[in-house]
């Protein structure tokens, strides 16, 4: 009979816990849509962000991300700037001179971060070449794709000195590195992120020329949203570059886990491959000296005065108005 | 006395096991605590020397570092030197810097080029080919460097793909600044010195791990554990706080091991020189050396058991042999004797029980002889007894039957039975009849005497009623009485109980020759018997007005034959026996016969006697 | 000596059977005085042979008696049909305890004890006599 009394007591302690609702705090709001239209397929390359949303932290900021993923559609190369002007997304991720040539016609965007904090743009070459350093490349065959990537290493060859009569320089078309391996060309612009590791992968060991080595700095992997984005929800603004950079930080720290949250995205990635693009990025990302997602002013300045140069842009623009460091932590770069 | 046979002693009680288990015990505690004792100290002092270990392992490669370090400077300060050596134009300068650089380059272990460059960054000279032309104001040392002499704490060089160290120191024209000299450094001196795992075993390693995202700027000496990846442990937590010390800790892998771990913060390099070995390989020695000693207790413990059990068949089995020939003795086997040659107290022992079986055996062969002969004389007795019955009871049946025709004749005679007797005849026929009975009498009081003194008389306890036994004899004897002209008085005590136990003929004999005696030594007066109950019994008392007995005579009147005056002529007839016979059954029963007389006035003889009563619900007799 | 007539036994045939002459005299004696037909036999072995012969109204038996006893001489009779139902009184020196019970449930009728005096005899036999219910009707005062 005594043992009946603790335990009816406990159960209804139990039944008053469990009936009561969670009504602990005060009430959240329902989390915030966001779009986020990647730059290209889901790949290593957006792990970041594949990263930051299946660790939780859109969910932190009270953001419900949804990542679009880029390349080609039926109508043809997806443009991540025309897609958040049309308002299929309210971000989207970019390159630096991309984005000043918008902003120069009048686009209203906004860079808010960069991902990668040097370019990872390089001259890549098999050894037999002998090009090792950008006056090498006189007498060779060079691929490079039209559009930025030509426009960088035009610059390097100006700033480096180099007559670009004497350079064989080749339009790239495919997206493989068959033409370096196979000899059809002596080098490549490519991401040493990318077609670099390719190149180690066939089992070569490829020489590099580093676009950034050479003072040839570009940021390739850029947020950015709308003027008007920012000027009416800047919470949401500054929760996505914080989930942004808490993604990148769980790439720095574990590049393994984040390649397994891209597989969720994509399973058709070969993961040993994608772990070894993403390792390769990491130290373009986490540069000693800068924080995750920072924007130094040279750089913007640099690529916008390169695009004058090569008479891309027309009228020079203000460079201050393609970027905003307000939603970073330190207005350090 | 019991004869045991070879008692089981219970087993624990066994003196071999008692013995063996004290000599364990002597000699296990002292080794249990002296290598308690040793291993204590011996893992403390083990515990002590691997930290040590790690300690100096630590501070060596940190000396190395610095050594490494130093060097880069030294060459760096070499190079500088060589710069302000010949200042003459910017441009012969440098062209002469480039084979200076290379020789010192190529010269030092410690580093990998030299190169230099100018305040925009641009390289204008350097040890190596590639990096001329190269600019580096994007690089993290860039914008220190141009202030002071700078370190770059270790980072991941892009182009290269390897850790790359630079130290930096701005180059002045007077005032103008003109560039700033760099070394890179030998990093794969700095793998060296940490892949150099003498004193660390299998499992032991030495890393350096970066402030910056703790990543590891030496690779682990497992599988599995890279470089770009971020890693934490609390020795590695301790390095980048700062912290110099030595722990037990678990380390950066997954899962954690247990490691001894020395942490070292370089400052110059931003990162934590960790010195780690794994616990178990670490304390293996001392795990070897405490099973060794396991197994050397459990050896001592078996020799000691194995020993004892040796020793103490020394003593157990002599005791053994002593208690089985000891039971086999007791069991009646007296030739057994005890084996033993031994000059020591067991053999004294064993000597002395021998002795004493021999003595036991005498002694039982002289007690048998002394109990035959016993048992055979008493067999004699016997028979010699039973021949005195037998022959009582045969000179009985023989003395009675010639008596019983006497009497039976003499009777028929005197009856007047068809045979007539003149008065002499008649009166010599009653005398020839009178003396037949008297010795009939004397035959019987013989007999019975004679029974009494071969002690085979045999009383018996049945119910008798003294109110019966009374009236029974006042009929016998009331004959005499007439006879005389007595008056014959009966007094029976009502609180003598109804029926009492006794034998009846007996009673009746003692009472009857007492009456017999009353009636024939009173002349006048009366006789009385009287029977009552006294403290203790109860008695026959018959008294008389007769002569009485004087007091002298009181001492043989109850001996054989004897009468008052001593003599033994029977003036008043009797067989002499009477009171004899009297006090012989009073006494058979349990009981005595005590006189008082006087002479001239009476005599009173009384029998006093135990009373016994049915005991059907009492059972013990009153 | 009492007053018993002295032909109370008169037509009476009575055996007595005992080894002792000058018993079996005695005895004979006073029964014939009271008229009786006395026969008598030494043992056992003769008493049965006498009493077939005689048959007489009741046998007096000695117990103890060479060559049959008196025991012996009972369990003969008692076996023989037509003699069977003589009664037999036993005749005995010794007087013991337990000897009357013995005596009768071995089928004695009863027992008297020696000596047998003038005095005594008869009144014992008559109160004896009196007491066996086919004999006692012959008793005639």
């Amino acid at each position: 009979m005594k043992r009946i009394v603790p335990v009816i007591i406990t159960i209804i302690l139990i039944s008053l816990v469990a009936c009561s609702p969670t009504q602990v705090a005060t009430p959240t709001p329902a989390p915030t849509a966001v779009s986020i239209q990647l730059s290209w397929i889901n790949e290593y390359s957006s792990s970041v962000f594949h990263t930051a949303v299946r660790n939780g932290h859109f969910a932190e900021q009270n953001l419900e991300a949804t990542l679009i993923e880029a390349g080609f559609n039926d109508a043809g190369f997806i443009d991540p700037i025309q897609a958040v002007l049309n308002g299929e997304a309210e971000f989207a991720l970019s390159n630096s001179a991309s984005l000043i040539e918008a902003r120069a016609a009048g686009q209203p965007v906004v860079a808010i971060a960069s991902v990668l904090q040097r370019s990872p743009l390089a001259v890549i070459s098999l050894p037999e070449a002998g090009i090792t350093r950008p006056e090498d490349l006189a007498g060779h065959t060079v691929s490079v794709a039209d559009g930025g990537a030509r426009a960088v290493y035009e610059t390097l060859l100006l700033t480096q000195n180099i007559d670009a009569s004497t350079v064989n320089t080749v339009a790239r078309t495919s997206f493989g590195i068959e033409p370096l391996i196979n000899g059809e060309v002596d080098a490549m612009v490519a991401w040493i992120i990318n077609e670099g590791v390719a190149v180690e992968e066939a089992g070569f060991d490829p020489q590099f020329i580093l676009m950034s080595d050479y003072g040839v700095d570009t940021y390739d992997f850029v947020v950015f949203t709308t003027e008007t984005m920012i000027a009416e929800h800047p919470e949401t603004v500054r929760g996505v570059v914080t989930a942004v950079r808490e993604g990148a930080q769980d790439v720095v720290d574990n590049p393994a886990q984040s390649i397994e949250n891209t597989l969720t995205y994509n399973s058709e990635l070969v993961q040993a491959e994608q772990l070894r693009r993403l390792e390769a990025t990491i130290p373009l990302m986490n540069v000693p000296g800068h924080q995750l997602g920072g924007m130094d002013a040279e750089v913007w300045q640099f690529t916008h005065d390169f695009l004058v140069e090569r008479g891309i842009l027309t009228e020079p623009v203000d460079v201050s108005e393609v970027y905003t460091l307000e939603f970073l932590p330190n207005d350090a770069a | 006395m019991q004869t045991a046979t070879t008692t089981h002693i219970p087993f624990f009680s066994r003196l071999r096991l008692r013995l063996t288990a004290l000599f364990l015990v002597v000699a296990i505690i002292p080794i249990v605590l002296i290598t308690t004792i040793v291993a204590r100290q011996v893992e403390a002092q083990s515990r002590s020397q691997i930290f040590n270990q790690l300690e100096s392992i630590s501070i060596l490669k940190s000396q190395q570092i610095d050594q490494w370090l130093q060097d880069g400077r030294e060459q760096l300060a070499l190079f500088l030197v060589s710069l302000q050596h010949d200042s003459a134009t910017q441009a012969s300068l440098f062209e002469h810097a480039t084979s200076t650089v290379r020789q010192i380059a190529d010269a030092s272990t410690s580093i990998d080029d030299i190169f230099f460059y100018n305040p925009q960054g641009e390289v204008i000279f350097s040890s190596d080919e590639v990096l001329v032309g190269r600019v580096v104001n994007r690089q993290s040392y860039f914008d220190a460097s141009l202030v002071e002499d700078h370190l770059q704490a270790p980072f991941f060089d892009v182009s290269s793909g390897t850790l790359a160290l630079i130290a930096t120191s701005p180059v002045y024209n007077g005032d103008e600044l003109i560039g700033v000299a760099a070394i890179r450094y030998n990093t794969e001196e700095l793998n060296r010195i940490m892949f150099e795992r003498t004193g660390l075993g299998e499992t032991g390693e030495t890393y350096l791990v970066s402030r910056e995202n703790n990543y590891f700027l030496t690779a682990s000496r497992f599988e599995g554990y890279t470089l770009n990846r971020a890693y934490t442990s609390a020795g590695i937590e301790q390095a980048l706080g700062g912290q110099v010390g030595s722990g037990l800790y678990g380390d950066y892998r997954s899962p954690a091991v247990s490691v001894f771990g020395n942490y070292r913060w370089l400052p110059e390099l931003e990162s934590g020189l960790i010195t780690e070995i794994d616990e178990e390989e670490a304390l293996s020695a001392l795990n070897q050396a405490q099973v060794t000693i396991v197994i050397l207790a459990i050896l001592v413990s078996a020799i000691v058991v194995f020993v004892g059990f040796i020793v103490t068949n020394i003593l157990t089995r002599p005791i053994s042999q002593i208690t089985n020939s000891a039971s086999a003795i007791a069991q009646g086997h007296f030739d057994q004797r005890v084996l033993l040659t031994r000059s020591d107290e067991i053999g004294v022992l064993a000597t002395a029980f021998n002795n004493m079986a021999q003595a036991v055996q005498d002694r039982t062969l002289q007690m048998e002889e002394a109990r035959d002969e016993a048992l055979a004389a008493q067999r004699i007795a016997r028979e010699n007894s039973r021949l005195k019955s037998e022959f009582l009871s045969t000179m009985s049946h023989e003395l009675r039957t010639p008596l019983n025709a006497i009497e039976g004749f003499t009777s028929i005679m005197l009856s007047g039975m068809g045979i007539e007797l003149s008065p002499r005849a008649e009166d010599m026929v009653r005398r020839v009849s009178m003396n037949s009975k008297r010795l009939l009498q004397l035959i019987n009081d013989f007999l019975d005497l004679s029974r009494i003194e071969a002690g085979r008389l045999e009383l018996v306890k049945s119910p008798v009623s003294p109110e019966g036994l009374a009236h029974k004899w006042q009929n016998e004897v009331s004959v005499l009485a007439e006879g005389k002209g007595l008056e014959f008085i009966v007094n029976i005590d009502p609180n003598l109980p109804p029926i009492i136990l006794g034998d009846e003929d007996a009673l009746s004999k003692v009472a009857i020759n007492l009456l017999g005696n009353a009636f024939k030594f009173t002349q006048q007066g009366q006789v009385t018997l009287e029977l009552s109950c006294i403290s203790g019994g109860w008695k026959i008392a018959v008294s008389d007005t007769g002569i009485g007995i004087p007091s002298h005579a009181r001492e043989y009147i109850f001996e054989e034959f004897r009468q008052v005056d001593g003599s033994s002529k029977r003036l008043y007839g009797g067989t002499g026996l009477g009171l004899s016979l009297v006090q012989k059954l009073s006494r058979a029963m349990g009981g005595n016969v005590s006189l008082q007389s006087e002479v001239g006035k009476g005599s009173i003889f009384t029998v006093t006697l135990p009373l016994e009563v049915e005991t059907i619900a009492q059972g013990a007799a009153v | 000596m009492s007053n018993i007539p002295p032909n109370l036994l008169k037509g009476w045939d009575i055996v007595i059977i005992d080894d002792e002459p000058d018993s079996l005299e005695v005895a004979r004696y006073i029964l014939d005085f009271y008229g009786a037909n006395v026969h008598t036999a030494i043992n056992g072995r003769e008493g049965v042979a006498l009493v077939e012969k005689v048959k007489p109204r009741f046998v007096i038996s000695d117990l103890s008696m060479p060559e049959m006893d008196g025991w012996e001489f009972l369990s003969a009779l008692r076996s023989t049909v037509y003699v069977q139902d003589i009664p037999v009184i036993a005749l005995t020196a010794h007087a013991m305890k337990g000897d009357r019970e013995r005596a009768i449930a071995a089928g004695f009728h009863n027992y008297l004890t020696k000596p047998l005096t003038a005095n005594t005899f008869m009144d014992e036999l008559l109160i004896l006599l009196l007491d066996i219910p086919q004999l006692s009707e012959y008793l005639t005062f």
